[in-house]
């Protein structure tokens, strides 16, 4: 199986945009592209090429659940998972956003130490 | 990579965001509050969707910057708010109220409460601008003191230095240069450093590779000096990431002239931004989101008094709606328009309306950007950034002196017009002075014009130091400067405006091997002596027939109005 190299982080906060891609990056060793919108995402996915998208729920305009079935329908992550990213904590909601195609859920907050070993063990348990 | 081998460095960045992230809990306990005031059976449905989207996304945010006691507790409110939302309760709506508003009150209190709160609004406080009276300029300990490091082997050379500093109201402080790094380190660096490389071994600074720097920021403002002005000694300034690199012997103005160009860099005025909507919950959240941006906001209170208030705010852009129920936003556009002081006033429509041709023809309109609503925030604060950058640009091109970096001519004049108005308006007295330096074709003569330069260059960023920054200073023609000083009475811009004149008048000036003094005469009158109907020019010419009575009594003299016998 290959690496988890490219990571594709979709968040319209700021302050969670830099921290992630301070982590992605120095931290995990990815090359990591962060978008602040869904649209963004979508117009820049092919682009970027990334191993994997990570995607935060709540956001204005497109939110995560929306922008995922835009992803879908334009058959832009055909081989590409798409994990949550989110403060939504009941196990129902995980559930209900794996429903949607999410192959897993990272709650936030996170540990900026660790998100890159939690993306790691997705990506693993994916290529078993 | 392990994460033992970055952890050092990344801690720092994380710090530093984590700085960035306080101020941001700081502007979202400003909007919980603001929203709460909002809160009534009525609007409870919409207020629940604000508080929601704040809390849901603090929530998620706070625990990975350390702040879990926030984020717990904002995922409980916001919980409770999703039971409110989702959930037919049996509630009535004023028990809802009074729940929402105890639990977010006593929310906003754990937020001020905790450290990082008070920390914030320390820096806060020492940013704020002064609104020190003149009489207060002569106190060395005011808040808007530009701390100058001085690190110099030579100690009478450093004297020197230090003694003209003063004079323009820098705190000054000598400083070894090991002092200097440990000092820094702690507290951070002060405005600007003056760094004599000579003497000195400040391989330290130069090596950006080592623990200090990985540590802590470069220097703020750094200025080098050296005898040696080769290609080896300027890159080691760079590499200590100076701003600025003189040969010495250093004359003293030009140093001044560097100090300027290097503490501008750092001065950013905050943007001015005028806001016009009908929707008063959109405006107050707009306000406060571009004010937690540095951005200072007003909203527009009377429409059929835009031209006054923008007049009075002076604003660098305005934000218009585009539909109002009275006037449209073309309308109030070219009603501001018609007026010559707004010609080129950026103007960013807010609008609903997504049909692209209807934007296009409100964009013919003379307005600048338009943004459909619902707004976003990045994108909006980047217009905005954007205009006020751009318009700043401009506007230092047309109305600022290349020289002195002061309002030209006919800059100055305008603003004498809006302040004596303002004063009226307020009744309170607004000085005026004329300032001309003496005997100057006598300088350029003998020591040639780029010497006068300089005498000029000193004279304009003494009065910019020594004056408060609501005072406004212009170069009025070529060797003659207008000061316009609100909420001034005649005596104390007198006592200010002669206190400069002793300091000028003792400052060296060097061409070639001479050492000169200059002079200057001055004139000032206040609005309060006058009739109240008394207009800028008026006062212009009155200031004037003052600096010629300094100038027949001998120069080198400020006088008081020429009373009409």
């Amino acid at each position: 199986m290959s690496d988890l190299k490219r990571v594709l982080l979709v968040d319209d906060e700021p302050d969670i945009q830099a921290i992630a891609k301070l982590s992605l990056e120095k931290v995990g060793g990815f090359t990591s592209l962060i978008c602040s919108s869904g649209q963004e995402a979508i117009d820049r996915i092919t682009e970027f090429k990334p191993d994997i998208v990570l995607l935060d729920v709540m956001m204005p305009e497109l939110d995560g659940p929306h922008t995922l079935k835009k992803l879908q329908e334009q058959g832009l992550v055909k081989e590409i998972p798409v994990v949550f990213f989110t403060a939504k904590v009941l196990s129902s909601e995980v559930d209900e956003l794996k429903e949607l195609g999410a192959e897993d859920v990272i709650s936030k907050p996170f540990d900026p130490m660790k998100l890159p070993s939690q993306l790691r063990d997705i990506w693993s348990h994916i290529n078993e | 990579m392990s994460n033992h081998d970055v952890s050092d460095e990344l801690l720092n960045q994380i710090e530093t965001i984590r700085v960035q992230y306080k101020q941001r809990l700081v502007a979202d306990r400003r909007k919980l509050s603001s929203i709460l005031n909002g809160l009534t059976t009525e609007t409870v449905e919409q207020c629940v969707e604000n508080l929601h989207r704040i809390l849901h996304s603090m929530s998620g945010s706070a625990g990975t910057f350390g702040f879990e006691d926030v984020g717990t507790e904002s995922r409980r409110i916001d919980e409770i708010l999703k039971k409110i939302s989702t959930e037919q309760t049996s509630e009535n709506k004023n028990t809802l109220v009074q729940l929402i508003k105890d639990e977010v009150t006593s929310f906003c209190e754990l937020l001020s409460s905790t450290e990082i709160l008070e920390e914030h609004n320390t820096t806060q406080s020492l940013r704020a601008r002064s609104s020190k009276s003149p009489a207060q300029i002569d106190t060395p300990e005011h808040d808007e003191d530009i701390e100058v490091w001085l690190i110099e082997e030579d100690k009478t050379l450093a004297e020197q230095f230090s003694k003209q500093l003063v004079n323009f109201n820098f705190k000054i402080r000598t400083i070894e240069l090991g002092q200097a790094l440990e000092e820094a380190g702690i507290k951070g660096w002060p405005d600007a450093t003056i760094l004599d490389m000579d003497g000195y071994d400040f391989s330290e600074l130069v090596d950006t590779n080592n623990a200090f720097y990985v540590k802590h920021e470069s220097p703020g403002g750094l200025i080098m000096l050296s005898e040696n002005d080769d290609f080896e000694q300027r890159m080691k300034a760079a590499k200590a990431r100076a701003l600025s690199f003189m040969k010495k012997p250093v004359a003293f103005p030009e140093l001044i002239g560097h100090l300027e160009v290097v503490l501008n860099r750092k001065k950013v005025e905050p943007p001015r931004v005028m806001l016009i909507d009908d929707d008063k919950e959109l405006c107050s959240l707009l306000k406060l989101e571009l004010e937690s941006e540095g951005m200072r906001v007003n909203i527009l209170s009377d429409i059929k008094n835009i031209i006054p208030e923008l007049a009075e705010f002076r604003p660098e852009l305005l934000l218009l709606d585009m539909e109002m129920p009275d006037y449209s936003g073309i309308d109030i556009a070219l009603l501001v328009r018609q007026h010559v002081q707004f010609e080129s006033l950026p103007i960013v429509y807010l609008s609903a309306e997504q049909d692209i041709d209807k934007q296009a023809e409100a964009l013919l309109f003379n307005a600048d950007d338009f943004l459909v609503k619902p707004i976003l925030y990045q994108q909006l604060i980047s217009s905005i950034r954007s205009r006020i950058q751009r318009a700043r640009v401009l506007n230092q091109l047309i109305s600022k002196d290349g020289l002195t970096g002061l309002l030209k001519h006919a800059a100055i004049k305008e603003q004498a017009e809006l302040e004596v108005k303002r004063a009226q308006r307020e009744a309170s007295p607004v000085s005026i002075v004329m300032l001309d330096i003496d005997h100057f074709k006598r300088v350029n003569d003998t020591y040639g014009h780029a010497t006068g330069d300089t005498v000029i260059a000193s004279v304009a960023t003494l009065l910019r130091h020594r004056l408060r920054s609501t005072d406004i200073i212009g170069r009025y023609g070529g060797e003659e400067f207008m000061v316009i000083l609100p909420n001034t009475p005649e005596t104390a811009a007198f006592k200010v405006i002669d206190t400069i004149r002793k300091v000028f008048s003792e400052m060296e000036f060097v061409a070639d091997e001479n050492v000169f003094n200059c002079t200057f005469s001055g004139g000032c009158v206040c609005s309060e002596d006058f009739n109240s109907n008394v207009n800028a020019s008026e006062l212009t010419e009155e200031a004037d027939k003052a600096l010629y009575l300094s100038k027949n009594n001998g120069r080198n003299r400020v006088s008081k109005r020429v009373q009409n016998v």
